[in-house]
């Protein structure tokens, strides 16, 4: 349990969020829209979500597996070992970028940006850049309030109607 | 660092800055600015401490916009300017252990995470309640989350006045 104590919710970080029911209610509509909209490849947002977890070392992030994605036990071990050589085109440039977003913002460069966009489009990279900074945020705020690690594969990290793993 | 706008604005005859470019998300757009104004008008931790960590956070980052920024209600209850200069490195010398509190916690966050030592859960928990704490943690990771996609996209100023605006979801 975190040292902050528990709301008793529906996942270790809720616990946390949820001491602030209003605040979690609005984080999930946010947070979780990102999952529900559809707008960037699950697999794209699960490979960068897993990445930002293992640059922070962050197992509360890493327990999470997101069915959906397809992302393979093989891939998972390796973006834990930052072994990303197997990732190839737009994931590996996605990896990338996420790999920055967590120490190294100001050196993602213009190129980088624009493969991103030249593929997914403009809608769907403003999209999977908000979602890696919130990977960051969310990795940032269980290691300092030190959410339990619980072991989840889950329909997807988080919804609009909650709750947010 | 980027000062031209890697995505355009969504709204035509604006300029591409934060909240043109998140509306090509508008489902992201909207839930965002709804947290954000709740987290402004209705919390638990008053308007200059929530500020105090936002321009922390502003200036670690390095983010040229929000750096810039500052919101209307904390200036107006007593956050100045010269005050709002002192948020820099050695800050602990310059405000009380409240305010030094929730900067510490601010600094956790953003640096090199890692569970906070005794003492500063300590001084944490003198001056702050369990919800206020995790009020305060989520508006840094607000904060964070926000100046990252703002250099990433492109949409920091080449240059910009120190400019006070409304508080979100005034």
């Amino acid at each position: 349990m975190s040292w902050l104590g528990t709301s008793h919710g529906a996942t270790p970080f809720e616990d946390v969020l949820g001491l602030r029911p209003e605040l979690l209610e609005g984080y999930r509509r946010f947070y979780g829209a990102l999952w529900d909209q559809r707008r960037v490849p699950p697999r794209l947002l699960e490979i960068a979500r897993l990445r930002v977890a293992w640059v922070h070392g962050c197992a509360a992030e890493a327990a999470i597996s997101h069915r959906e994605s397809e992302v393979t036990i093989a891939e998972r071990e390796a973006l834990a070992r930052g072994q990303v050589a197997s990732f190839h085109g737009l994931e590996a440039t996605v990896l990338e970028v996420a790999e920055k977003m967590t120490h190294q913002h100001h050196s993602i460069a213009d190129g980088e940006i624009a493969t991103i966009r030249n593929a997914l489009g403009e809608a769907a990279t403003v999209a999977l850049i908000t979602g890696i900074a919130l990977f960051d945020a969310n990795c940032r705020l269980k290691l300092t309030f030190e959410v339990d690690v619980r072991t989840a594969v889950v329909d997807a990290p988080a919804t609009a109607a909650g709750p947010i793993y | 660092m980027s000062t031209t706008p890697r995505i355009s604005s969504a709204i035509p005859g604006q300029a591409a800055e934060f909240a043109s470019v998140l509306r090509h998300a508008p489902e992201l757009a909207d839930a965002f600015f709804e947290l954000y104004g709740q987290f402004w008008q209705r919390g638990l931790i008053d308007q200059p401490t929530k500020e105090i960590t936002r321009i922390r956070n502003a200036r670690v980052t390095d983010c040229g916009f929000c750096k810039r920024v500052r919101f209307a209600g904390a200036r107006d209850r007593g956050l100045t300017e010269d005050r709002a200069a002192l948020i820099e490195d050695g800050f602990e010398a310059h405000f009380d252990g409240r305010e030094r509190a929730a900067l510490v916690l601010t600094d956790a966050i953003i640096g090199v995470p890692a569970p906070l030592d005794a003492d500063t859960r300590r001084a944490l928990l003198e001056h702050y309640s369990p919800e206020q704490i995790a009020e305060l943690g989520l508006g840094v990771g607000l904060f964070i989350a926000l100046a990252k996609v703002l250099i990433t996209l492109g949409l920091e100023p080449e240059s910009m006045a120190v400019t006070v605006v409304p508080t979100p979801g005034s």
